[in-house]
């Protein structure tokens, strides 16, 4: 490249609208007027449609890239914003044991499959807690008779026309099973048959649960079976 | 050019776009496996930085899941809608984060980034076109747009990277985009 090239004074109106918007695409504009480019290409479909072009013609340079494997978490954030926690299994994409991870850890858990000590049966317990806070909202103990107790120790957060419901995800699994409703107050038994290090979750979902037996409201609670 | 896109059949990406603007979770999940890495990869480029690009990669997803019934199949692939969305949430964060430093010529630092193959652009046709018109360009000149699109450059970035006249640079490069557009033929 060699000296100074002129701005050509020939360039036609349609010339300045493809080169706004080619460099609107390739992000060149500095924010302000990038900002107002994408304004006016609100109200102005001839610019709209300049720009669909430039990002459809030079979306194939995304390819140079490599793909890096996103962080963990990121599944998880998304998950939790959107409420969809359902995993897809998928055999092809090369970094699906990072998502699989990251869907145990959408659920807000991260499995430990540690040899435990034997515990005496009816020994079991779990402490749901909110992600934020230490303080126990329900207590779950589980019986012998496969009937699971839980007294609502703090105040659940239930926002108008929702209902708290439970998931158990055992140890390994990437599906949560549901375990039923949860009360807002005193306590309740629900059957509940499930092996230490199994996560149990809290989702918000519609009165009377989740219509897609997955849970479809964010996690608002969560704690794992423990032995004492 | 002729557009063929009415009798393409819609591609994978497209028909999750399409059910992700139903609500389906599993159609969301399997595009997040599909093109997450790419718009990771994207965006790491762009923000030079894992937890902006994590950020660039879950704002565009969010937008994708809240608006996916925006995506208009008539003016682009599924993919590049992606690509586009996440390119533009890495280039507001950065305006937002780094543009002040980097504006002042000073940095980045000039890490020629591994040379972009473009031969990989063969994969698909549309690449094809694009490669056959990049290909006509000096590389140097090439370049430039390049290092626009990958790295999300400014014109002042852009001018301090090959320390060239900004003036220079912008003519130059607005003189490829216009042989670029003739090139790929979609004039009016």
């Amino acid at each position: 490249m060699s000296g100074t090239i002129p701005e050509d004074p020939a360039d036609t109106p349609a010339d300045t609208l493809d080169i706004e918007a080619a460099e609107y695409v390739l992000g060149l504009l500095p924010p302000g007027p990038a900002r107002d480019l994408a304004d006016r290409a609100h109200t102005d479909p001839a610019l709209a449609a300049r720009i669909a072009s430039w990002e459809r013609h030079l979306a194939p340079l995304a390819t140079l890239i490599d793909p890096i494997d996103p962080p963990r978490t990121l599944w998880q954030r998304l998950a939790l914003a959107t409420g969809t926690t359902r995993p897809t299994p998928d055999r092809t994409r090369p970094w699906r044991n990072t998502a699989i991870a990251a869907t145990a850890v959408a659920a807000g858990l991260a499995t430990l499959l540690l040899a435990r000590p034997p515990v005496p049966p009816g020994a079991e317990i779990a402490v749901l807690t909110e992600f934020a806070g230490p303080d126990p909202v329900f207590l779950v103990r589980l019986g012998t008779d496969g009937q699971g107790t839980i007294v609502t120790t703090g105040k659940p957060n239930i926002p108008q026309g929702r209902a708290l419901e439970l998931w158990a995800l055992r140890p390994g699994a990437t599906v949560p099973e549901s375990m039923g409703m949860l009360p807002s107050e005193g306590r309740t038994r629900l059957p509940l048959v499930v092996p230490l290090g199994t996560q149990l979750l809290v989702t918000q979902e519609q009165p009377g649960g989740s219509p897609t037996k997955q849970p479809t409201g964010p996690v608002v609670l969560r704690g794992s079976v423990i032995g004492l | 050019m002729p557009t063929t896109l009415a009798a393409t059949p819609p591609d994978e990406d497209t028909v999750l776009l399409l059910a992700c603007a139903r609500q389906d979770p599993a159609a969301f999940r399997r595009l997040y496996e599909r093109q997450g890495g790419l718009m990771y990869g994207l965006a790491r480029r762009i923000t030079r930085n894992d937890a902006l690009a994590a950020d660039a990669v879950h704002d565009a997803l969010l937008q994708v899941w809240r608006r996916a019934a925006r995506f208009d199949p008539a003016r682009g692939t599924a993919k590049s809608w992606l690509l586009a969305l996440v390119r533009y949430r890495a280039l507001d964060i950065i305006a937002r984060t780094r543009r002040e430093q980097q504006d002042d010529g000073t940095a980045p630092e000039p890490t020629d980034p591994a040379p972009l193959a473009l031969d990989r652009l063969q994969a698909t046709a549309e690449g094809q076109r694009l490669h056959r018109c990049l290909d006509a360009e000096e590389p140097a000149r090439r370049n430039l747009v390049l290092l626009a699109f990958v790295e999300g450059l400014t014109h002042p970035e852009v001018a301090a990277r090959v320390r060239q006249p900004l003036g220079t640079v912008k003519s130059v490069i607005r003189r490829v985009l216009l042989r670029l557009r003739d090139c790929l033929g979609e004039t009016p």
